[in-house]
């Protein structure tokens, strides 16, 4: 089967060779977010981590986000595409035995489409697993923290800095205390924090 | 000198039980908005010192914290004081046949406030 042409809406702004980087996952949609182009990054990714490859393999991106993250996403693309701004975000993609840490990207061309951007930020091999993973979350009580809104878990560390680990949003960890994360505490309870 | 204002007549005393601190604040704001009287900490073992100290109306208690879980604590709250209304909030599945009234994560605000004023 031939492989699909390079969206033209993309040119002369981005040639080909500037979305086809090695450690780069891209892809290129439609206004409805089918995807049209998929550079060989992304296909890279997805055969070694038993995804499918190709553009035909999903009716559109979001079919790929599984659970409650799919509804944030949609969100954030129908918002990218409908206001022009660029929508960033660092998230947690880990698998049972490399920690992995992505940039999220989303560029978009007015009517024509979206470029979205993966970025792989911090990557590391573990021997033990998942129970690696769980040393970056698990505090001094032995307890996993999770926003019970947006289903992120607090990273222990100096600052407060929530990630989503995909394994733990639609299965809670067995020693998930779950709180709210200062974002959604801020949405969601409107006046804020008392002081 | 102001007088602070008399909590209305129908208002309840609450202790509220969360380890988590935005959660915690924002519920205690919420419920005295409403006109409850409303402390707070974050633990059982604390907890449970408050209560056998004050004379609390209602409990509402997280789930999984350091220590004792609200379910530990529920149980041993009502050893000591039988009619103490109990409320647990949790992200959690509830626990089949629990003795408590059960209220999920993220709170849905109008169905606590609902139970409070049964």
């Amino acid at each position: 089967m031939a492989s699909p042409s390079y969206p033209e809406f993309l040119l002369p702004a981005f040639p080909r060779h500037v979305l086809e980087q090695p450690d780069v996952n891209v892809a290129v949609l439609d206004t409805r977010f089918r995807l049209l182009w998929v550079n060989p990054a992304w296909d890279e990714f997805a055969l070694a981590n038993n995804g499918r490859a190709g553009v035909r393999e999903y009716p559109t991106y979001l079919e790929a986000i599984q659970g409650p993250l799919r509804a944030h996403f949609t969100a954030a693309l129908e918002h990218a595409l409908g206001s022009g701004e660029v929508f960033e975000q660092d998230y947690e993609c880990s698998s049972p035995d490399v920690l992995r840490q992505f940039h999220m990207r989303v560029l978009p061309f007015a009517s024509q489409g979206l470029v979205v951007e993966h970025t792989l930020v911090a990557s590391s091999q573990h021997e033990d697993g998942e129970a690696a993973i769980e040393r970056h979350f698990t505090n001094d009580d032995g307890l996993i923290v999770q926003c019970s809104n947006c289903r992120r878990v607090r990273r222990l560390g100096i600052t407060e800095t929530w990630a989503w680990v995909p394994a733990w949003v639609s299965r809670s960890h067995p020693r998930t205390s779950h709180g709210l994360c200062s974002p959604c505490t801020r949405f969601y309870w409107g006046k804020g924090r008392r002081q | 000198m102001t007088t602070p204002p008399m909590p209305p007549v129908d208002a309840l005393r609450i202790l509220v039980v969360e380890d988590d601190a935005n959660s915690r604040e924002a519920l205690a704001m919420l419920l005295s908005d409403a006109g409850h009287i409303v402390e707070e900490c974050a633990n059982g073992r604390v907890a449970l010192s408050k209560l056998s100290a004050g004379d609390y109306d209602v409990l509402l208690t997280d789930l999984v914290m350091p220590g004792m879980s609200g379910l530990e604590l529920v149980n041993a709250a009502r050893a000591s004081a039988p009619r103490l209304r109990c409320v647990i909030i949790s992200g959690q599945a509830p626990i089949e046949d629990a003795p408590v009234l059960w209220l999920g994560k993220p709170l849905d605000v109008d169905a606590l406030l609902a139970v409070l004023v049964r």
